[in-house]
């Protein structure tokens, strides 16, 4: 997928511009943390705590051990029937499916929703050679149909406005005069619609939740079923996923299945939970005949030998994004690339270069949310802060931040006069906003104070009436 | 070299070096996760109520005679015809279909058919869900392509936690493993256009289950 990544400001002024969308964003951050927080009281919160404890447990062991692991799951993978395969990189995973797709001579393929191949930019090399793909995800559609990227990790269309979506089956189509005055005949209209797709569909792709180490399985977890409609109905089925979604035994799968989904929605379990094997067995009298995993690399490697491993423990949930005011107010196509929010702006400069989405980690208030509420225990507030000091160590971060850092650090160190230059920032700025009691116009601020008023000082810092205080 | 060798001694490079049986012991000690509380000690009542919670509806019945009863009143309720269709398993060849007026078409459901009729393995209370294997007798597309969907269980076939879906040895046999394991909560469902909850994305619009007799666990 192309990267935008250095144009997130830009791109986020643009997502600030657009009321209607805003609006939706308004409603996701509202409503998604609410349900997140009914589904673990109803688990009961200190439980839930537990939870996370004991999978962020199994999802370490495994990190460790995946070399273990990882062999143990394409052993029984290939007991199972099926065949496995490695890609380094983006490109040579979409070069594999390829091939898949050319050897069994598929002219229409149905996918089910990958974040790995929107990674990879499949769609796009599949459509290259001649191979039609329809996504099948009804968000994925709807932005495939639109020309759009994903906006949200679980929900990709969530950003665009019911009236948009109305707008574009009405173009799309070729079903004559209709009111589609319903999200619900919009659903049903996308339903016959892709029905046809998948039953004229030569390959499925998905992607998967787990690849259980123990017996091969590979779980796939979806509310609307498209997915396992790609899985059982094409002949050839090829499973697209990363090398860390290893976990060691089927009970692992089932823990983390718990913390998932209501991370995710809220729910307690979605309405399908599949399990995947292999091909058809003997006497079977539906499924596909061949099927295919390939894993992923893409430099994940690097970051299970780097600090950032734990970024590894990431289990898609989206519930850091859901809980982010830069992602809320900036929009997820603000990031550039596939991976938005809190996980994104620690998993885009790590998987793609640091000096590409520089801008992203310091997309942060820094308020620890998204820890808060991370299933996986991921302390993302501070790989963020890492990799910030990174970018301000390789001299990527613009000169002038670096100097203004290097200013405060150096000032910082000189305690006298830190709060002598404050004492007098302090009744500056106090005289600035005498009047009003907030303050319109600072030399060095005008961006921030754009959109904000900032509440002028009471008239001194504080560590001088402490003393004030305290000698009285 | 080539990309599997490459990514393997890659991954082995960053993992600890252990050695397999220590390993094992340091997975055989981690605590087992917590499960979610039930509604209640009745299994049979947790699963239906967990069942409606998520958008599908269930009623216990004593023996095969009632179910069958029981479906052709539903069947009814919603259809003005009695055919449906049904996987090979012998537990629904079993059912004296005949006394409620049903047609059953044994096989895969396709295109166009209405309602399927299927049985699980088992189900769960913890969640309200079925879980089905993908085997000869259960195909997969029976619990997709149709409108509508029932499943009936046995209720010594109903389990309190997840877990319990892999607790089979056939499943630890890579000979014997069925090709796909299902586990069915609801009917499908999206909330893509605009956060707002519809039925009937891709799959069944309705799922309705059958909990059959009443040995208590
Ligand atoms: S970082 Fe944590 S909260 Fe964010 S998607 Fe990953 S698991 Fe979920």
């Amino acid at each position: 997928m192309e990267q935008h990544s250095r144009d997130f400001l830009r791109r986020a002024d643009e997502a600030l511009a657009e009321p209607e969308r805003a609006a939706n964003r308004a409603a996701l951050g509202l409503f998604m943390p609410l349900l997140r927080d009914q589904a673990v009281e109803a688990f009961d919160s200190q439980a839930f705590q537990g939870l996370r404890d004991q999978v962020e447990a199994i999802r370490r062991h495994s990190l460790d051990n995946l070399g273990h692991y990882l062999e143990q799951f394409i052993g029984q993978a290939r007991e199972n029937g099926n065949q496995v395969h490695l890609a380094r990189d983006g490109d040579e995973l979409n070069a594999i499916v390829l091939d898949i797709c050319t050897q069994v001579e598929a002219q229409r393929v149905a996918k089910g929703k990958s974040m790995v191949t929107e990674e990879t930019g499949l769609n796009a090399a599949l459509e290259a050679a001649d191979i039609k793909v329809r996504e099948t995800d009804l968000g994925e559609y709807i932005i495939q149909e639109a020309g759009e990227t994903p906006s949200h990790i679980v929900g990709p269309a969530l950003h665009k406005p019911e009236a948009e979506i109305r707008e574009l089956f009405l173009e799309r189509h070729d079903l004559g005069e209709r009111d589609l005055d319903s999200a619900a005949a919009m659903v049903a209209e996308a339903r016959q619609v892709l029905r046809e797709e998948f039953l004229a569909a030569d390959v499925g792709v998905i992607g998967s939740n787990a690849l259980i180490a123990e017996n091969g399985y590979s779980m796939l977890v979806t509310n609307e079923g498209n997915g396992d409609l790609c899985a059982n109905l094409p002949k050839t089925l090829i499973i697209c996923t990363s090398i860390d979604r290893v976990l060691p035994r089927p009970e692992d799968a089932m823990a983390m299945l718990r913390l998932l989904v209501r991370s995710t929605t809220g729910q307690a379990v979605t309405c399908y939970t599949s399990f995947y094997s292999g091909p058809r067995r003997e006497g079977d009298i539906d499924g596909p005949v061949e099927t295919h995993f390939v894993l992923l690399d893409n430099r994940r490697t690097e970051l299970l030998a780097s600090d950032y491993r734990e970024m590894l423990q990431c289990i898609r949930c989206g519930a850091c994004l859901n809980h982010c005011p830069v992602y809320m107010s900036a929009g997820g196509h603000a990031y550039g690339w596939v991976y938005p929010g809190p996980m994104g702006s620690v998993l885009t400069p790590l998987l793609t270069s640091l000096d590409e989405a520089e801008a992203l980690p310091h997309a942060c208030t820094a308020c620890g949310r998204c820890e808060e509420v991370c299933p996986a225990n991921i302390p993302l507030p501070d790989l963020l802060r890492d990799l910030r000091a990174e970018a301000f160590a390789e001299g990527i971060s613009a000169r002038r931040w670096r100097f203004g850092i290097r200013l405060h650090s150096w000032l910082a160190r000189h305690p006298t006069l830190y709060r002598q230059i404050t004492r007098i920032a302090v009744r500056v700025m106090h005289r600035l906003g005498r009047d009003r009691g907030f303050i319109r116009y600072l030399p060095l601020a005008g961006g921030w104070l754009q959109a904000r008023e900032l509440p002028s000082p009471e008239g001194d810092s504080f560590l001088a009436s402490y003393r004030k205080e305290h000698k009285s | 070299m080539s990309a599997e060798r490459e990514v393997l001694a890659r991954v082995r490079g960053a993992s600890r070096k252990t050695s397999r049986g220590a390993i094992e012991a340091e997975l055989a000690a981690l605590a087992p996760a917590p499960s979610a509380p039930l509604p209640g000690d009745d299994y049979h009542q947790a699963l239906i109520q967990n069942l409606e919670r998520n958008g599908a509806s269930a009623a216990r019945v004593a023996d095969r005679k009632e179910a069958v009863a029981a479906l052709t009143e539903y069947i009814a309720s919603r259809y003005g015809q009695r055919r449906f269709v049904a996987g090979h398993d012998a537990r629904l060849a079993a059912l004296p279909w005949r006394e409620g007026g049903l047609l059953p078409r044994f096989g895969h459901a396709e295109p166009g058919d209405a309602l399927s009729v299927s049985f699980a393995q088992g189900a769960i209370a913890e969640t309200g869900s079925l879980y089905l294997w993908l085997d000869r007798d259960n195909p997969a597309l029976n619990n997709l392509l149709c409108e509508d969907q029932v499943i009936l269980v046995y209720a010594e076939d109903v389990h309190p936690t997840l877990e319990r879906v892999w607790d089979h040895d056939k499943l630890r046999n890579s000979r014997a493993r069925p090709r796909g394991l299902m586990m069915i909560s609801g009917p499908s469902s999206t909330a893509d256009i605009a956060m707002q909850l519809v039925l009937g994305a891709h799959g069944p619009r309705a799922l309705h289950v059958l909990v059959l007799g009443g040995g208590d666990e």
